[in-house]
């Protein structure tokens, strides 16, 4: 069987946790400072689907969005997936999730989206990040998952998740 | 090697030709670079043969159509930086023109730049955040502690309004008065607090007020007042029961109109200011006996809040015990490791009169004589000691035992918010046993 690509892209606001989340689901490393991402980072990973079929996920990691900005929308193109990431402790992040995807779905309309709520490890259920998060996330009626790339809870669920949405096609 | 071929390596790009189908039909050696595993491209998709371009065939007829280039910023990869550029080719469009061109010095730059801007605005986000939950400070998670902040959180969000705290002593109403200044104004405007009690009733006049020169015998300048301090800001009136009736009167103009007359002056200023009071007394019932103005209370009341008093607060003892372990550890320089089991239990059973207050005030105590390991039940000094059984004489004409008992369920219930736990507490009862009782008189709280 040949190899099949997909392109998956991390999106969301400045310091949500993108890079880190990658870095934990393709090495299984976490760094705590944060270094801003320039443009985007392509990392791969490849997987096996239940039927044996391989995809290798190119796992683009890209700049923290900006609305207004209508070259950096073109990172998405072509994205069979997107990650929507927010960070739990600014509710800023969280509140432009809608609008974020919004512009995504008009870049790349076919990609399955799901959206995640990182740096869980710094909030308890009662944060209205939190309480924010999950209200935003079924008024969208998406899959969401609340992560911490710290700990790596449900980091590698949500890759899951989005290779079994995207598997219809791939597998 | 032709002039030609050197040009692009000399101005650090690559460029491949693709026809209209996307497939590579010419490209300079060095674009391999950016093809892995291949080693010949022509003939090739481009969009497999370049990761970066995975899926973007609609890019090509979009770029084919409108004669118009696509691009991508910043690609980085292994140490550089690149820009894609996708160009309609030939007159007549015939094809495309792929270039990835190395701006790894223009990144560089812009990354540093981002990445303090960027910082800032986390920064400043997460203060944003703090503001919007302006209760975040505040230690415990109990439902009256949720309640609590969830209010502050509201006043935090509206315009300078009234707000008049009331629990008992120790409870934390400057902390609140706080925290609901900082939610709602940040640090930088200014939070005047005033103890009503403190100060003489003459002097307190010109404290809050001001005067202006010669207003009284040692008035050598004109003064501000604590309330034209507090514009732009936050004014805590604690203990405003001791206020006098005509101070009161002052008071009561002041926030009807937001304007005041210093000691001594004939003109009139003006200040926007956010109010809060606080008292340990019931000022509905000072209405009632005439020493607190009732159009001043209902002028303050305006968004009453009540304080909680610490056995009210469930498990939150604990967190505040440990956090006021924490916080006497930073002072002292300490590394006390918290309590015993039988520390906790005896901390849990009190019943804290002084709240808060006498809290922080025990743990202090017991850490300053302490200097390793855990606290324990001995290092602990309650100044109220455990409840005394109480003697109930039975009045000369008996009473109605199932009366007495349905009205302290009532009581105990009423004491404990509704909290069926605590309720069992109060009457030193089991859980379940309550919950037998309250079904036993067919109680429904």
């Amino acid at each position: 069987m040949s190899l099949i690509k997909k392109k998956i892209c991390l999106a969301g606001d400045i310091g949500v946790g993108k890079t880190s989340l990658i870095r934990r689901y393709v090495e299984n490393l976490f760094a705590d400072d944060y270094l801003t991402t320039i443009g985007v980072n392509i990392s791969q990973k490849k997987i096996r689907c239940e039927n044996g079929q391989s995809v290798l996920l190119l796992i683009w990691d890209v700049e923290g969005f900006h609305p207004r900005d209508a070259v950096s929308v073109n990172y998405y193109t072509g994205a069979a997936g997107v990650i929507m990431v927010a960070d739990l402790t600014r509710l800023a992040s969280i509140e432009m999730i809608p609008s974020m995807l919004k512009a995504i779905k008009k870049t790349a309309p076919n990609a399955e989206s799901i959206l995640v709520g990182n740096k869980t490890d710094l909030v308890n259920t009662a944060h209205p990040g939190y309480q924010s998060f999950l209200g935003i996330s079924r008024g969208l009626g998406l899959p969401y998952y609340t992560t911490s790339a710290k700990n790596g809870q449900n980091v590698e669920k949500v890759f899951q998740h989005l290779t079994t949405a995207m598997r219809k096609e791939t597998c | 090697m032709p002039w030609r071929d050197q040009l692009p390596d000399l101005l650090r790009f690559t460029f491949a030709y693709a026809d209209k189908k996307g497939i590579i039909r010419d490209y300079h050696s060095s674009f391999l670079h950016f093809t892995p595993g291949y080693s010949d491209l022509r003939g090739e998709p481009l969009c497999e043969a370049v990761p970066e371009l995975l899926g973007m065939e609609s890019v090509w007829r979009a770029v084919l159509k409108g004669k118009t280039s696509f691009e991508l910023p910043f690609i980085n990869k292994q140490n550089a930086t690149f820009t894609c550029q996708i160009f309609p080719a030939g007159h007549p469009v015939s094809g495309l023109w792929i270039v990835f061109r190395d701006v790894t010095a223009l990144a560089k730059q812009t990354e540093e730049i981002q990445q303090k801007k960027n910082e800032i605005r986390i920064l400043q986000a997460r203060l944003d955040t703090r503001g919007h939950i302006a209760g975040g400070d505040l230690i415990g998670e109990s439902p009256a502690m949720q309640k609590l902040k969830q209010m502050i959180t509201r006043l935090a969000q509206v315009r300078p309004t009234s707000v008049l705290l009331q629990g008992e002593t120790g409870t934390g109403k400057s902390t609140i008065a706080r925290v609901i200044h900082q939610a709602a104004h940040g640090s930088t405007a200014p939070f005047v607090e005033i103890n009503c009690a403190a100060l003489p009733e003459n002097l307190l006049e010109a404290e809050l007020f001001g005067s202006v020169k010669g207003a009284y015998t040692h008035a050598v300048h004109d003064r501000k007042g604590l309330v034209e301090e507090a514009h732009g800001g936050t004014l805590f009136l604690d203990e405003i029961s001791e206020l006098s009736l005509p101070l009161q009167t002052k008071l009561l103009t002041f926030l009807e109109t937001r304007r005041f007359r210093p000691l001594g002056s004939n003109s009139e200023k003006t200040v926007e200011t956010r109010l809060i009071a606080a008292s340990n007394k019931d000022l509905q019932k000072l209405t009632e006996n005439g020493t607190f103005r009732e159009d001043l209370f209902y002028r303050l009341n305006v968004v009453p809040v009540r304080l909680p008093a610490l056995r009210e607060l469930d498990n939150d003892i604990i967190l505040l015990a440990d956090h006021f372990v924490a916080f006497f550890n930073r002072r002292f320089n300490k590394s006390i490791k918290g309590f015993t089991s039988g520390a906790y239990k005896a901390i849990t059973r009190y019943t804290w009169p002084g709240n808060i207050r006498e809290l922080s005030n025990c743990i202090e105590r017991a850490m300053i004589f302490k200097d390793e390991g855990c606290i324990e039940t001995d290092d602990l000094v309650f100044h109220h000691p455990p409840r005394a059984k109480e003697h109930i004489l039975l009045p000369e004409n008996g009473i109605d035992l199932q009366e007495l008992e349905k009205k302290l369920l009532l009581e105990a219930l009423e004491k404990a918010g509704g909290n069926k736990s605590r309720a069992a507490r109060l009457l030193n009862l089991t859980r379940d046993t309550l919950r037998y009782r309250l079904e036993k008189y067919n109680i429904d709280r």
